[in-house]
């Protein structure tokens, strides 16, 4: 029954013990830390961003990129340039006349 | 002055007006964090980082709640992060000492004693934080902005977004579990 007793007075106190207290406060001089704080981030940033771009996978993959990019231009222009040679001069036809549009050009057509 | 001037200041880029900013809250800061932390070094480490935070995200304090209700948010979730962050090291640290043959020795933090705390009442706030430890996270935060930052329910409802009666049903629940664990450990004391 003491034994009880005691115990719950001991939980008592000791929920208790943090009544009166004082609020902590950092150390000395805590503004010039928290400013020092977010230099070297920013320095970080700079130096994580310059890291990971010099890193020679990325030069890899940017270099890859570039080549791919030049290789699909170079691959597209030839393609077009295929399609205009399939198509006769413009300037020819015109000045031999090869394809007429005239209606008395289709009326008097030979079979 | 007006807090809101030093914001208005401060969106505009004012050094001073963060560094009035600094000086007005940094007890508020540091001393929530040191009693959901525990530990010194690390409620600095995290109080830096809560005013690098302020400073970098003013313009998204759009002034709905007071500024020191956003700082104990912005205090809370960093402190939080910070505890998480230890422990998934202190896992990794296990199960890495599982697989290897390292046998490195685990630290135990020594008990923690807030420094706000009188003489008298050291031995058995110790206890008591070691205690507050135990409880769900929700409980902790309640309890520590209550007893140790001082704060009204009204105050902490506004802090975790939640109502005075959840409030209470909270410090209702970290109470009577740290009645429990705490008779737990003086009856295997005696």
């Amino acid at each position: 029954m003491k034994q009880s007793e005691s115990t719950e007075n001991r939980v008592e106190e000791t929920l208790n013990s943090l009544d009166g207290l004082q609020k902590a406060s950092p150390g000395p001089f805590f503004y010039t830390r928290v400013m020092a704080r977010m230099e070297d981030e920013q320095k970080n940033l700079w130096e994580t961003i310059t890291s990971y771009i010099t890193k020679p996978f990325v030069i890899a993959a940017v270099i890859s990129f570039v080549l791919l990019l030049n290789v699909s231009v170079v691959f597209r222009e030839s393609g077009v340039s295929a399609d205009l040679a399939d198509q006769p001069d413009i300037s020819m036809v015109d000045e031999y006349t090869i394809a007429s549009t005239s209606f008395y050009d289709y009326s008097n057509a030979e079979p | 002055m007006n807090e809101w001037i030093l914001i208005e200041q401060l969106k505009q880029g004012d050094q001073t007006a963060f560094k009035k900013i600094v000086a007005a809250w940094q007890d508020l800061v540091y001393n929530t964090a040191i009693g959901i932390l525990q530990n010194a070094e690390d409620a600095e480490d995290v109080a830096q980082e809560v005013f690098v935070q302020v400073y970098e995200s003013i313009h998204h304090f759009k002034g709905e709640s007071k500024l020191s209700t956003w700082l104990y948010r912005i205090t809370i979730s960093k402190a939080m992060d910070h505890i998480r962050r230890k422990n998934r090291k202190k896992r990794f640290a296990f199960v890495k000492n599982l697989f290897t043959d390292e046998n490195e020795a685990v630290i135990h933090p020594p008990d923690f004693n807030h420094p706000g705390v009188i003489l008298d009442n050291r031995e058995k706030s110790a206890i008591l934080m070691k205690a507050v430890n135990q409880l769900a996270d929700n409980q902790r935060i309640a309890f520590t902005l209550h007893k140790i930052e001082g704060l009204s329910y009204q105050e902490i409802s506004d802090v975790m977004e939640t109502t005075v009666s959840s409030v209470e049903s909270l410090m209702h629940r970290a109470k009577s579990n740290l009645k429990k664990t705490l008779e737990k450990y003086y009856q295997q004391d005696q």
